[in-house]
């Protein structure tokens, strides 16, 4: 079968380069995630049958709803392989691992319609079984070919091929993590409260959404599946809010805060500001990045909110929400309140969707660091000018904190 | 059983209301509301970034109903007001009842709707009171005004304002090709206090909800000067005031 590439590198490159180097300007080795995938789910493998132990991880498309495709996953081999839905430790993997452990998730999928949730057929009841389980479940999938294709997305994590599921068997007995089996079996707990009990027993967001999105949450007659990339936005959303409406009756900190991060050819900065609560995410894509692929110049998107929030859904996607929950936990582990302003910026070479996750761990590991702290937003800024690559000029353009901030205030004229 | 309350009004103009209160939810998050014995209503409210204020005064003519024991200050939230508010018609009738606690919104419409809200705790720093020597000021038609508000904050991130002795001119500030000019000749400029041109940047999302407030006025000034806040002062039926101020571009 005839191989073909999306990039087109040079040979000589690589043959210099050797996964070392990044002379091609991706920012990360096609070659090494082509033969690190290989090592997972090599040809043989891509067969009718698949077993493997689950992270667990479930997948639900968004394609035709109310009646979507659901996608129980797993790598094709045996052992703890719950480190392929764990977020926190995927940044601290490189782009070719992370790619390669999650193109090997093989996925067997049925389509099925979103109500069934509030009366589950015995293939989602082993879905539901095996999404509730804390440890990773050993299943077996009997697919109806031999799987192909794959997921990458802005919003959720890559995904490797997939077939149409025949059958799935559950193979060993998964064990139920205590806090998501007691709103999985409380039928009259709505998704809402179920997503903040969950959060605050110490369950992660990922196990959240997950539960979520194979309609294991809510009230009996309501439950519905949800596509995966909203469930991921809405419990980003719904736990943001909920620490905010905490957070917003803090005191403000005492002066302003610069953190900086940069990661696989993105740059994070986050300047927090001693003021009430706003908030804004804006992202750089520079020419040669994933959504910027044929620009001349890099592209600004820009969204905030002011103290109340905000009442519709922002333009700039999920991302939003998935920094705005990171900044909101960092804000009540201090029990304090601040404005928060937020700048990515994507340079060439980053050219493959990976998920909101991406920003919002890169978010909470950026905010867990030393800053550096300032007593006036103009020095916050001078700081920044010359690690961004936009010209901060530009950014000011379109920031809106940033503007307030910077802009004169009427207090400036008050009567003395 | 109903509370007795030290102050109730009845609001005679339910379409002022709803345009300020429309007006004032898109700028800030608090209202605060001082209630004179002497007759006069006093709204105050300021954005969170402390950019733009608007004080409204209502009469004691602005109400059918003016009934006030002792002078009171309370403040509510303007996603409270707003959710009060929301539905209502121009033919129903507004009225409100508050304590040193509570204030309580009053809807009557088919249904007949009720709005108890806590009244807010007032700030312990004094809302900001501005004392400006204005070296213009323009008194414009109210219609051409807001027509070219709403034109140019439509496009615009900050709006230039330029005024001297016959014009009030409104420019997009970043490109400078976009404007709209408020002559004498075409009737548009009543009166320019402008002894030479004075000119200041504003921004445009901090004057894109005035512009119905500027419609639904009497009469508008246009307070102006070089680089310090921009000052509108709106005329209402059958009286009353609304004034905004908002600080310029740094």
């Amino acid at each position: 079968m005839e191989k073909r590439s999306i990039v087109k590198i040079p040979s000589e490159l690589c043959v210099r380069c050797r996964g070392s180097r990044y002379l091609c300007g991706l920012g990360y080795c096609p070659i090494l995630v082509e033969s690190f995938k290989r090592n997972i789910v090599s040809e043989n493998i891509l067969r009718e049958e698949i077993k493997g132990s689950s992270p667990p991880t479930v997948f639900v498309g968004r394609i035709g709803y109310p009646n979507v495709m659901m996608y129980p996953s797993s790598p094709p081999l045996y052992g703890d392989t719950s480190y392929y839905e764990r977020s926190d430790k995927w940044i601290e993997l490189s782009l070719e691992e992370f790619l390669s452990l999650r193109l090997s998730l093989i996925r067997g999928g049925i389509k099925i319609n979103v109500k069934k949730a509030s009366d589950p057929d015995e293939t989602l009841m082993k879905i539901h079984e095996m999404s509730i389980s804390e440890k990773p479940v050993n299943i077996y999938m009997r697919l109806e070919r031999p799987p192909r294709g794959g997921v990458l997305s802005e919003e959720i994590p890559p995904l490797g091929p997939w077939s149409p599921l025949k059958k799935i068997f559950i193979e060993s007995n998964p064990k139920s993590n205590r806090y998501i089996e007691k709103v999985y079996y409380d039928h009259d707990l709505r998704s809402r409260e179920a997503i903040i009990y969950l959060y605050s027993s110490g369950v992660d967001v990922n196990s959240i959404s997950r539960v979520l999105s194979v309609g294991a949450l809510g009230m009996r007659r309501n439950r519905k599946i949800v596509p995966t990339r909203w469930a991921i936005t809405a419990v980003d959303s719904i736990l943001s809010d909920h620490l905010l409406r905490s957070v917003k009756e803090m005191p403000v900190i005492d002066r302003f805060k610069v953190f900086i991060r940069e990661i696989h050819r993105n740059l994070f900065i986050a300047i927090l500001a001693p003021t009430k609560w706003m908030f804004e995410w804006g992202e750089a894509w520079f020419p040669g990045s994933t959504w910027n692929p044929w620009g001349s110049e890099a592209e600004i998107e820009l969204d905030y909110e002011g103290f109340s929030g905000r009442d519709d859904y922002p333009s700039i996607g999920g991302c939003y929400y998935a920094s705005r929950l990171a900044v909101a936990e960092r804000l009540y582990t201090w029990r304090r309140q601040a404005s928060a302003i937020l700048w990515r910026e994507i340079y060439p070479g980053f050219n493959i969707p990976v998920g909101v996750w991406f920003v919002r761990e890169n978010i909470r590991k950026m905010l867990s660091e030393k800053p550096f702290e300032t007593d006036s937003i103009e020095e916050a800024l001078d700081y920044v000018k010359n690690i961004l690559r936009v010209p901060l000029e530009r950014w000011l353009k379109r920031s809106y904190v940033a503007r307030l901030l910077l802009g004169r205030r009427l207090d400036d004229y008050l009567k003395r | 059983m109903s509370r007795e309350y030290p102050v109730s009004l009845v609001f005679a103009d339910t379409k002022t209301l709803l345009s300020l209160v429309d007006a004032i939810s898109s700028l800030a998050d608090d209202v605060y509301i001082n209630i004179s014995e002497e007759g006069l209503l006093k709204i105050i409210a300021i954005d969170p970034a402390k950019v733009s204020m608007i004080e409204v005064e209502f009469p004691q003519e602005s109400f059918l109903e003016y009934k006030v024991q002792r002078p009171l200050r309370v403040g509510i939230s303007t996603k409270n007001l707003s959710t009060a508010m929301e539905d209502v018609k121009r033919q129903n009738r507004v009225s409100l009842q508050a304590d040193e606690e509570n204030i309580e919104i009053m809807i009557e419409g088919i249904p007949r709707r009720r709005f108890l809200f806590r009244s807010l705790e007032l700030p312990s720093e004094e809302i900001p009171r501005l004392e400006i020597e204005y070296p213009g000021k323009a008194s414009v038609q109210p219609d051409p005004f807001a027509s070219a508000l709403s034109d140019l904050t439509a496009i615009a991130n900050y709006i230039t304002f330029k005024l001297d002795p016959n014009m009030l001119e409104l420019r997009e500030a970043d490109t400078q090709k976009r404007y709209v000019r408020l002559t004498r000749e075409n009737g548009s400029l009543l009166e320019s206090t402008a002894s030479e041109e004075v000119s200041a940047d504003y921004d445009a999302s901090y004057l894109s909800p005035i512009s119905k407030l500027v419609k639904i006025s009497t009469a508008v000034d246009v307070w102006l000067g070089s680089g310090i806040p921009l000052k509108l002062e709106m005329g209402l039926t059958p009286s009353g005031k609304i004034i905004y101020y908002l600080a310029p571009r740094a």
